[in-house]
């Protein structure tokens, strides 16, 4: 197509990679779907390219400057599935860069994920593969796996205990969960196993979130074996089974301060886990009972600005958002308008009247369009 | 041998088939009503709903698709789930018993 000829493969790949997930992946099989919570994805995408797209660009472009590599870097970002969604800034328009800084973002996009997946950067093969053989190996060694077999009670506790993170985690990212977490594999074992790792960060926001404060560990990371189960995980961290998981569980840990169950014994380590992660989410969703669409873009604000902070530290610079932002979620009505107009109207009937094919090569025209107006600086709704 | 009747199809969405009592949640608030080994209805759940779904042997809704949440969180847990029945929380009332089959998106009740 002659639009995608004008911009770099690169950049291609990375639109494509978004595009494809929503007309093969999401289109086909979202049925008659309840609103997004807490608001439409898109709507909180078009504030990030506000404001976030330009902040993470800057914040590379100046650790390159301070000698960083890309490897480097792509550690301060966490983990991969996050970048991945970046490619979905294409679809509103970028706010204060340049056309040829948008290149490069989604150019370095691409770079990123490649320093941190193995081989298949866009889990075309629905594998999130992040770990070689070694890795594996060590983790297979490192930690005592507790049997299910021997014990169901405690195979119930833990697949309640990753529920209630995996909600957790969405209360605090205001719905993008993956600002705090990081599935992946599956990675093949002998005799039809599989290891699923899943690691969460990032839980203890207690500048943005008071309520995180009694949450015990920043980080911790689960450790799953699974037995003839089939596990995909897409490019953007959605973890999907034909059959329900807890039957097909093997053996588990859960892995904090690098120990399995922190020293403790594991039922009453889950426990108490469980009951204060409990307590937090629960404190948080009695706060956000009161919350209107402003109150949540605020807290886009400041907890994308803490997912920088890592990098932002290393620069030794503030992490905080600057005032000027704080007033940002004022223009709720413009970018719902813009979501209305150009996304509702416009790229969901591509998707939903057009057979896959012809609605991927449409759609992604339409996303290489709006970053091409970028260089007249006509891109549609970027008033 | 006891006789069912289905009174609600929806979209399978997570297998398995249990008997509870129903509890209707119309909204976050009422969370509290939950109570372990209650079947969850609900039009729609999201995070807020988190606490009552960890207490639930299944999960019918009105609204949703196999990717909706209800969906994937069911599958998560294990437990059986319905979605899209269109109105659940109206044909079912609170402790009602019915016999939840997830495998073939069914919502049942005893008898003739």
């Amino acid at each position: 197509m002659e639009v995608k000829g004008k911009l770099p493969s690169k950049v291609i790949d990375v639109l494509d990679m978004a595009v494809s997930h929503i007309v093969y992946d999401r289109a086909p099989r979202l049925g008659p779907s309840p609103p997004q919570w807490p608001m439409p994805i898109t709507v909180i995408n078009w504030f990030h390219t506000r404001f976030f797209v330009r902040e993470i660009y800057n914040t590379i472009i100046t650790l390159e400057k301070r000698g960083y590599d890309l490897k480097e870097i792509a550690h301060f970002l966490w983990g991969p599935s996050v970048i991945s969604h970046w490619a979905y800034f294409a679809q509103c328009p970028i706010k204060g860069l340049s056309y040829e800084e948008v290149i490069d973002f989604f150019e370095k996009t691409a770079d990123l994920l490649a320093c941190l997946r193995i081989d298949d950067i866009f889990c075309k093969s629905y594998k999130n593969i992040l770990w070689n053989e070694e890795n594996i190996r060590h983790t297979l060694n490192e930690y005592e796996y507790i049997s299910v077999r021997e014990n169901e009670t405690l195979r119930d506790m833990f697949v309640r205990l990753n529920v209630m993170l995996w909600h957790y985690c969405g209360l605090i990212n205001v719905g993008h969960h993956v600002f705090s977490h990081e599935f992946h594999g599956p990675y093949n074992l002998s005799d039809g196993k599989v290891l699923l790792v899943r690691e969460y960060y990032n839980l203890k926001p207690e500048d943005v979130w008071n309520f995180t404060k009694e949450v015990p560990y920043r980080s911790l990371m689960t450790l799953e074996i699974y037995k003839d189960l089939q596990i995909k995980i897409d490019a953007f961290n959605h973890l999907e089974t034909t059959e329900p998981l807890p039957s097909h569980l093997e053996s588990f840990t859960v892995v904090v301060n690098n120990r399995e169950f922190d020293g403790k014994d594991p039922e009453s380590f889950m426990k108490v886990l469980f009951d204060k992660m409990g307590r937090a989410l629960n404190q948080g969703i009695l706060l956000i009972r009161n919350f209107d669409k402003k109150d949540w873009i605020n807290k886009v604000i400041w907890m994308r600005h803490l997912y920088l902070k890592p990098a932002k530290d290393a620069l030794g610079v503030d992490w905080r958002p600057k005032e000027e932002l704080l007033s940002l979620p004022d223009l709720i009505g413009e970018a719902e308008k813009y979501v209305l107009e150009y996304i509702v109207k416009q790229q969901y009937p591509v998707v939903m009247k057009n057979p896959p094919d012809i609605a991927k090569e449409k759609l992604l025209i339409l996303w290489c369009n709006n970053i091409l107006s970028l260089k007249e600086g006509s891109y549609e709704g970027n008033a | 041998m006891t006789t069912k009747r289905v009174i609600l199809k929806g979209i399978p969405a997570s297998p398995g088939i249990v008997k509870g009592r129903v509890r209707i949640l119309y909204s976050p608030k009422d969370v509290f009503k939950m109570e372990d080994g209650h079947i969850l209805v609900a039009s729609e759940t999201n995070p807020e709903y988190t606490l009552a779904i960890l207490k639930a042997i299944a999960i019918v809704t009105d609204k949703g698709g196999i990717m909706s949440h209800p969906a994937i969180v069911a599958r998560e847990l294990g437990i059986p789930c319905v979605v899209g029945t269109q109105n659940a929380t109206k044909v079912l009332k609170d402790d009602m018993e019915v016999i939840v089959d997830g495998s073939k998106g069914e919502v049942a009740v005893e008898g003739d």
